[in-house]
């Protein structure tokens, strides 16, 4: 659905490069997370997926389309939540009522069941809200507008810890076999669980994309005691009770990803990387 | 097309508000200063609407319709105002002829009412002060713009009118460029600009007239008169062409932009 | 929700439904939710709950009614505790032999101690 194929990105000429030669491709039906470290353009990407941004080389696709041309076609089937946004001061439904026509698959259904799970309605005042619950009645738009790509930007950052389980839920009735989310997050834990696609950056490129079910087929996670040695370990790190290993799973068995584990040995081993079907 | 509108109504109602009261109030200061000595030596002869105000009068409103175009991409200086926008599934043509035909609208229509209100209120305010019916500028500002518009049909005035009308719009697409390269202050930024430019262009073109025609001989006058004409009407091409040059250029700005 | 380590977590998630179903809160031929509505319970991705209902549907748990939804299989309690007391021998007592023997406890001092709490 969507291709980035082989671009180069710097926000000035001379300076270093966010990405080179960098691709990656995003399916329909997949929850992606894309993760990385501050400052390793995260938001970047988003943006150029979106057509924000621009890159100097190489171009980011949807179904062939170009979308740095911000042509109506793609535009209508792409919504971005980004970190910082702002709201008129007017109701909810005003809001609906001038932006949904620009949605031609817009759910008023979706749209009022994601406002009852964050506890808001139609006829709140977007200029009174909070930050937390800001965020709230944007993001309750965005799924609502049905787009076959959503990418959300830090959409947790903010959110206090109930609404956090809110917005899971809003997340898990809103993903669907055509469309695509894109969350770009550096607090995985609040969306781990719903993540089957992850696209994990460096700040000199793609570090690995990979499914949910191909890590788990390649890797396992176990929690052990110190003495516990395996030859298949690749990786551990200290806890309460011993240790946290991943190591080749030649056992078969499924154990759950510790995303926050994988991810901090990737960045310290990246050749870990090359166990893990890099899908090109 | 029509949904963009509306949108963008929404998102500029209040730059475009507080842009009508601006006006309004500067058209009352305006009236309010002309008629000070009328109102402070109540029997002065009512000079306001002859038809030298009417010009005077079609000048200042021209200046607001430059006004109107420097904010043809208002509301875009930071990103995060920016995003919304260039997130609309609109083409990007749709969405530069959305903000361009807003601020026609409000500089052609919404000025103009203002200003007839600024009249208005003024007609008032002499009743109240003075006693005395008076007449509106209206008339006088139509009758400016009705002679400007005989100039057009009447084949001796035609180049010198042609040309005026060339270097309106020439301004007013100089302003909408300027808005499209400046996010912010764009009127201010272009009214420097344009001081600049177009004021050194016309003394050039002025030196060059005067240079070449005054050469001729007295007895020449019909050829004078020609040569004249011919560069009047050269000038109004090659601002009719620069005029095509800032609409594209801002269009390009445009469609170009990113949200850096 | 928080899930254990080591053990799949479409596998925890099987056996929470499999406590629910010993429970009474699924009766049996009673319907369950769909997938969707249990992910966005558990708030969990779809996939990994397809996972959940197909594991159960092969294990003969539930059944699916083409149109209607997933339902609870008549010989579910009783095969859902059959199973578990299976497991209890498999993978408990071996545990439990082996924590016998690290910290040198005898058969007669787990039968003296065991007694008390059955007799509860």
């Amino acid at each position: 659905m969507i291709n980035i194929q082989n671009i180069d990105f710097t926000y000035k000429k001379g300076k270093k490069k966010v990405y080179t030669d960098f691709s990656a491709h995003i399916e329909a039906g997949g929850i992606y997370g894309l993760l990385g470290r501050n400052g390793t353009g995260k938001s970047t990407l988003l943006y150029i997926i979106c057509g924000l941004l621009h890159p100097q080389k190489g171009a980011c696709t949807l179904d062939g389309i170009d979308t740095s041309a911000r042509m109506a076609e793609t535009l209508k089937d792409i919504f971005l939540v980004p970190e910082e946004f702002e709201l008129p001061a007017t109701s909810m439904r005003r809001y609906v009522e001038i932006n949904k026509p620009f949605y031609p698959n817009f759910s008023e259904e979706l749209l009022d069941y994601c406002l009852s799970a964050f506890d808001l309605d139609r006829t709140v005042q977007l200029g009174e809200l909070s930050m937390g619950m800001k965020k709230k009645a944007f993001i309750s738009f965005a799924l609502a507008t049905n787009t076959r790509v959503l990418l959300m930007d830090e959409p947790t950052n903010g959110l206090d810890i109930p609404s956090k389980s809110q917005f899971r839920k809003a997340l898990a009735s809103a993903a669907s076999e055509e469309r695509a989310i894109v969350i770009s997050t550096h607090q995985v834990k609040d969306v781990e669980q719903l993540l089957d696609q992850f696209i994990i950056i460096e700040s000199d490129g793609l570090l690995v994309q990979s499914s949910a079910a191909d890590i788990t087929e390649k890797f396992r996670f176990d929690m052990h005691d110190l003495s516990y040695a395996d030859d298949n370990e690749l990786y551990s790190r200290p806890s309460f009770s011993g240790k946290e290993t991943i190591s080749l799973n030649t056992s078969g068995e499924d154990t759950p990803i510790n995303l926050d584990l994988l991810f901090t040995a990737l960045i310290e081993k990246p050749e870990l990387a090359k166990y893990l079907n890099n899908e090109k | 097309m029509g949904y963009l509108l509306k949108q963008q109504t929404f998102v500029l109602r209040s730059s475009l508000s507080h842009l009508l009261l601006g006006t309004f109030i500067f058209f009352l200061c305006y009236f309010v200063f002309l008629s000070l000595r009328f109102w402070i030596n109540k029997s002065a002869i009512d000079v306001r609407t002859s038809d030298g105000w009417g010009y005077i009068a079609l000048f200042i409103y021209g200046l607001t319709i430059a006004l109107a175009y420097s904010m043809t991409f208002t509301g875009l200086e930071t990103r995060v105002k920016v995003i919304g926008f260039l997130m609309t599934p609109c083409n990007p043509i749709e969405k530069y002829l959305s903000r361009v035909i807003i601020a026609t609208v409000t500089g052609f229509v919404g000025i103009l009412l203002t200003y007839f209100l600024a009249d208005g209120v003024r007609m008032l305010l002499d009743w109240a002060i003075v006693g005395k019916q008076v007449h509106s500028t209206i008339p006088g500002f139509f009758n400016a713009l009705g002679d400007f518009a005989e100039g057009l049909t009447d084949t001796r005035d035609f180049p010198a009118t042609i040309s005026a009308l060339a270097l309106w719009v020439y301004s007013l697409t100089f302003f909408i460029l300027c808005s499209s390269v400046f996010r912010t202050k764009a009127f201010i930024k272009g009214i420097g600009l344009y001081n600049l430019f177009v004021i050194i262009g016309l003394i050039i073109v002025g030196t060059i007239l005067f240079l070449v025609v005054g050469n001729y001989d007295d007895g020449d006058v019909g050829d004078r008169e020609d040569f004249f004409n011919a560069t009047m009407v050269a000038v109004s091409v090659i601002l009719w062409l620069f005029s095509a040059l800032n609409v594209w250029w801002s269009y390009r700005n445009f469609k170009q932009s990113t949200i850096l | 929700m928080n899930f254990k380590q080591n053990i799949p977590i479409y596998l925890q998630i099987a056996d929470r439904i499999m406590d629910e179903i010993l429970t009474g809160v699924y009766p049996v031929n009673g319907r369950i939710p769909s997938v969707r509505e249990y992910s966005v319970a558990l708030e969990v991705n779809v996939n990994t709950m397809v996972k959940v209902y197909d594991h159960l549907t092969s294990s003969g748990l539930i059944y699916i009614k083409r149109g209607l939804g997933y339902f609870v299989s008549e010989s579910a309690p009783a095969q859902i505790r059959q199973m578990r007391k299976t497991q209890f021998f498999t993978d408990f007592l071996p545990q439990l032999a082996e924590k016998m023997q690290q910290l040198g406890i005898t058969e007669e001092d787990l039968k003296k101690e065991l007694t008390k709490y059955l007799n509860k």
